[in-house]
């Protein structure tokens, strides 16, 4: 008797298992359907909007604009913390750049490496007693130095309170009414900044950002700060950064801006109007993710003051930026990025979204951003266990598995051949045809291992938001040319 | 029965034929790119005589001649790109022989009849290829084709091309008129247009100045931003009071930098002016004028409420000689001990130790004792005072 009523409510608990699974595999089939027409329709923009950017381009003459005076004056703010291998090539591809007027200013975030030393002798560069706008609140500055040989050349030197604070210092000592950001370990194309101001001219008044795009400059050959020769990334890791590079900035972000939904300008390179950024209190210090907090902020407040305006994004406008080629580096990024991610939502997004006043931004840009990036890793994670549910409990066979397996690789695999679309295109880049072929098997080898361990990245990045863990991570810089 | 399976299996045939046409089409445009890119490296292999044939015979008084081989649909693009490079980098005579040539080759009709197109993308190629020829036949067309065009990047193309192909200053206003038309600021991108056009720009953007509407306002301040004109001071004098910050302050740095002499009474108004952007351009434009006619102005700036234009005019007075180092080292130690004192004494500092690494210079050498004479004069009249000859 005993055996029997166990076994019945062995019954009985095993159906209502197979009820929750049942509901949650319903939850999930209308998650991944909402997500995949969100990714078509962004998908779909993008590639519209690819000829009309291309036309941009290719007929508004970048040459003559770059001798032009009407373009607009710019400071290059490049925050620096540990970078004394790059930082020479790196300033020095900035101070080669066609562009009428810029200055260039380089923060040394309290480095603890010779980043300080390896700037003040390359350049000759010496202490002055600067006065600076206190527009934006920055951890104390050591010092401002500058040499009258490289007059568009400024180095403030202060202690170590991370990217946003040495931005804000950076913002404070700049002259010109639009600054550009730039990482250390990056190197801008001669003509990006020119290509930049040219959508920025086209609606000046309206434009609050603009972002650049980001390629990897891994195995590319550079010659004094300028990348001669584009080669596809030969390690594992920066190869498959790139097919996602190209996914991300050529099928996401044209379509995002299409629409006026951009939520971030990448924070390698991107120009804001000084202006809105000293409005919106500067960049958000003490936590990462601040090139997604800023934009987010200006959208917060053109929204609430009924300021028209536009996050646009450039695409022919490159920054070559080096990919992390380990394990441990790339790992650490990607916890960064997930930690600095819900940050951004829990302080910014959630009194956002679903608020028909925030229009495009509120209403599709946020919900995708919480539901489909922000809260992605637990409907993946526990996807997974379901399926392992439904296996183990007979709610399924193999030949349904796998057509739904097929389904959802096509699916998103069809978006990657839509980036590449937009690459050859448009750009074409990586001139031979057995780059197209690398980045057709790396955007296949994606989905081996790659997406789900980038998965498990962003939960780990969530675990250390929860666990106060506020640490940039490690970053190791190599030479250019590795 | 139909059932959800079957439903994802249809769903997945379209999905791998989808993904089988996208590969596809990448590799048809990547085949595509890798020949044309061979054909234009070709092209410069089987045009190089022919080049050089152009370049030597630019100045000339003969007509150039047209290739004397067939060309295909891409030799002919690739040629046509590279007089549009051509046309570009030369004026006068040369530019107008390249012009000639383009017609001859016939790509000026080829162009004007792909203008008619229904194609949009054709027209806007069209546009952009007849604006680098600078055929003013195609005027008419093109402006007809920038009224109805929608506010993007392609119409600043159209623009473009009308300026270049402009017949006369009539052609430019239609074309500003229309622009301005989409209600949008963009007066640096089209004062940038409008220089390409062959009219007398300082005159259109002098009476752009003289409007009452506020959009050609801007316009005109955009266009006479880089004149050094006594005349563009006094078109902009109007502007000095206007009640729109940013017309106003483009007014006063266009007045500062074309007036060759300030007036007493504009030069108080503006360096007490309750901007401080206004302030400091104010002090900027009498640093680069290096007159000591307006020492006792920059002094005065020197007791500014806002430091950066304290700072400012301190840097002009040190670029003003003796007087004006004579002038700052007494205010610095007026000011001492308010911190101001301390801060402008600071700056000098700065400049000694900056020139005493120039001392090779003569005249560098000469500027560091002259400082440094005041400096220690000032500062600490005891002190024996050393010249480094």
């Amino acid at each position: 008797m005993r055996i029997i009523e166990y076994y019945l409510q062995q019954d009985s608990w095993l159906n209502l298992l197979r009820e929750f699974l049942l509901g949650y595999g319903y939850l999930a089939m209308f998650y991944v359907i909402a997500v995949t027409a969100i990714y078509f329709l962004i998908f779909g923009l993008s590639i519209r909007h690819t000829l009309p950017l291309k036309r941009g381009f290719q007929y508004n003459s970048i040459k003559k604009l770059s001798g032009s005076e009407h373009v607009p004056p710019v400071s290059l703010l490049v925050p620096a913390y540990n970078e004394e291998l790059t930082i020479k090539e790196n300033v020095r591809s900035l101070l080669a750049l066609n562009y009428p007027e810029y200055e260039v200013i380089v923060i040394n975030d309290g480095s603890k490496d010779d980043t300080f030393q390896v700037l003040v002798e390359e350049f000759q560069l010496k202490k002055i007693s600067a006065i600076v706008s206190d527009a934006i609140k920055t951890s104390k500055v050591r010092g401002i130095y500058h040499n009258p040989e490289y007059p568009q050349l400024y180095f403030i030197d202060k202690e170590n309170g991370g990217k946003a604070d040495a931005l804000n210092a950076g913002i404070n000592l700049s002259h010109y009414p639009l600054i550009s950001t730039i990482d250390a370990d990056s190197l801008l194309e001669k003509d990006a900044l020119t290509r930049i101001a040219r959508v920025y001219m086209e609606n000046p008044e309206d434009t609050v950002a603009v972002g650049g795009n980001v390629r990897i400059v891994n195995s590319c050959t550079v010659e004094d700060g300028i990348v001669k020769d584009v080669t596809f990334p030969k390690k594992l890791l920066p190869a498959l950064q790139n097919v996602e590079y190209i996914k991300a900035f050529l099928g996401g972000r044209i379509g995002w801006s299409a629409v006026n939904g951009l939520i971030i300008v990448s924070g390698a390179f991107g120009v804001f109007q000084k202006e809105k950024v000293i409005a919106v209190g500067g960049y958000r210090g003490g936590y990462p993710g601040e090139d997604m907090n800023i934009v987010i902020k200006l959208h917060r407040y053109c929204l609430e003051n009924e300021i028209p305006y536009r996050v646009a994004f450039c695409p022919d406008a490159v920054c070559w930026t080096q990919a992390p080629d380990t394990y441990r580096i790339l790992s650490s990024q990607r916890k960064r990025w997930g930690r600095g991610n819900l940050k951004n939502m829990v302080e910014e997004g959630f009194s956002m979204v679903f608020r028909p006043r925030y229009k495009v931004f509120g209403m599709l840009t946020l919900p995708y951003n919480i539901l489909f990036e922000t809260l992605n890793p637990y409907f993946r994670i526990s996807g997974m266990l379901a399926i392992l549910g439904y296996w183990l409990l007979n709610m399924t066979e193999w030949k349904t598995l796998v057509v739904f397996g097929l389904v959802n690789f096509l699916s998103c695999f069809i978006l990657s051949l839509g980036a590449l679309y937009i690459e050859e295109t448009a750009f074409s880049r990586y001139p031979k045809l057995s780059d197209l072929n690398k980045m057709l098997l790396y955007s296949f080898l994606m989905f081996i291992g790659y997406r789900q361990i980038g998965v498990l990245w962003r939960l780990m990045g969530h675990i250390d938001f929860f666990r106060n863990n506020n640490t940039w991570g490690t970053m190791v810089r190599t030479n250019f040319n590795k | 029965m139909f059932t959800n399976l079957n439903l994802a299996i249809y769903f997945l045939y379209v999905l791998v034929l989808l993904n089988v046409v996208f590969i596809a089409a990448i590799y048809i445009i990547k085949m595509k790119n890798i020949r044309k890119q061979q054909m234009i490296d070709r092209f410069q292999w089987k045009f190089r005589d022919y080049l050089t044939y152009l370049q030597v015979n630019l100045e000339g008084k003969e007509r150039l001649r047209v290739p004397p081989f067939s060309m295909n649909a891409v030799e002919k693009a690739a040629l046509q790109e590279r007089l549009n490079e051509m046309i570009d980098s030369f004026t006068g005579g040369p530019s107008q022989k390249l012009l000639e040539l383009c017609d001859d080759l016939g790509f000026v009709t080829k162009h004007m009849n792909r203008l008619q197109s229904r194609s949009y993308r054709v027209k806007v190629d069209a546009a952009y290829h007849l604006g680098c020829m600078r055929v003013k036949e195609a005027v008419p067309g093109l402006l007809q084709f920038l009224e109805t065009h929608k506010y993007n990047s392609a119409l600043f193309v159209i623009a473009r091309a009308i300026a270049r192909c402009a017949r006369d200053e009539l052609d430019v206003r239609v074309m500003v008129s229309t622009l301005m038309m989409h209600k949008k600021e963009f007066s640096d991108l089209l004062a940038d247009i409008i220089q390409e056009a062959n009219v007398d720009h300082a005159a259109l953007f002098g009476e752009y100045l003289q409007s009452g509407n506020p959009a050609l306002v801007r316009l005109g301040l955009a266009g006479v931003k880089d004149y050094h004109d006594p005349r563009v001071a006094s078109a902009v004098y109007r502007l000095l009071d206007s009640k729109d910050k940013e017309v106003q302050r483009k007014a006063v740095h266009i007045y500062l930098k074309s007036a060759h002499f300030l007036p007493r009474n504009v030069l108080n108004k503006l360096i007490r002016h309750e901007r401080v952007d206004i302030r400091l351009l104010t002090i900027r434009a009498l640093t680069e004028l290096k007159n000591h006619a307006y020492l006792n102005e920059m002094k005065e700036a020197l007791m500014d409420p806002d430091r950066r234009v304290m700072y400012a005019s301190a840097v002009g007075l040190l670029e003003l000689g003796n007087e004006g180092v004579e002038v700052l080292c007494g205010s610095a130690l007026e000011m001492k001990g308010a911190g101001r004192g301390e801060v402008i004494q600071g700056i000098i500092e700065d400049e000694i130790k900056n020139l005493s690494t120039k001392l090779h210079d003569v005249e560098h050498l000469a500027r560091y004792n002259a400082i440094m004479y005041t400096y220690e004069k000032t500062f600490d009249k005891n002190k024996r005072i050393y010249r480094i000859v």
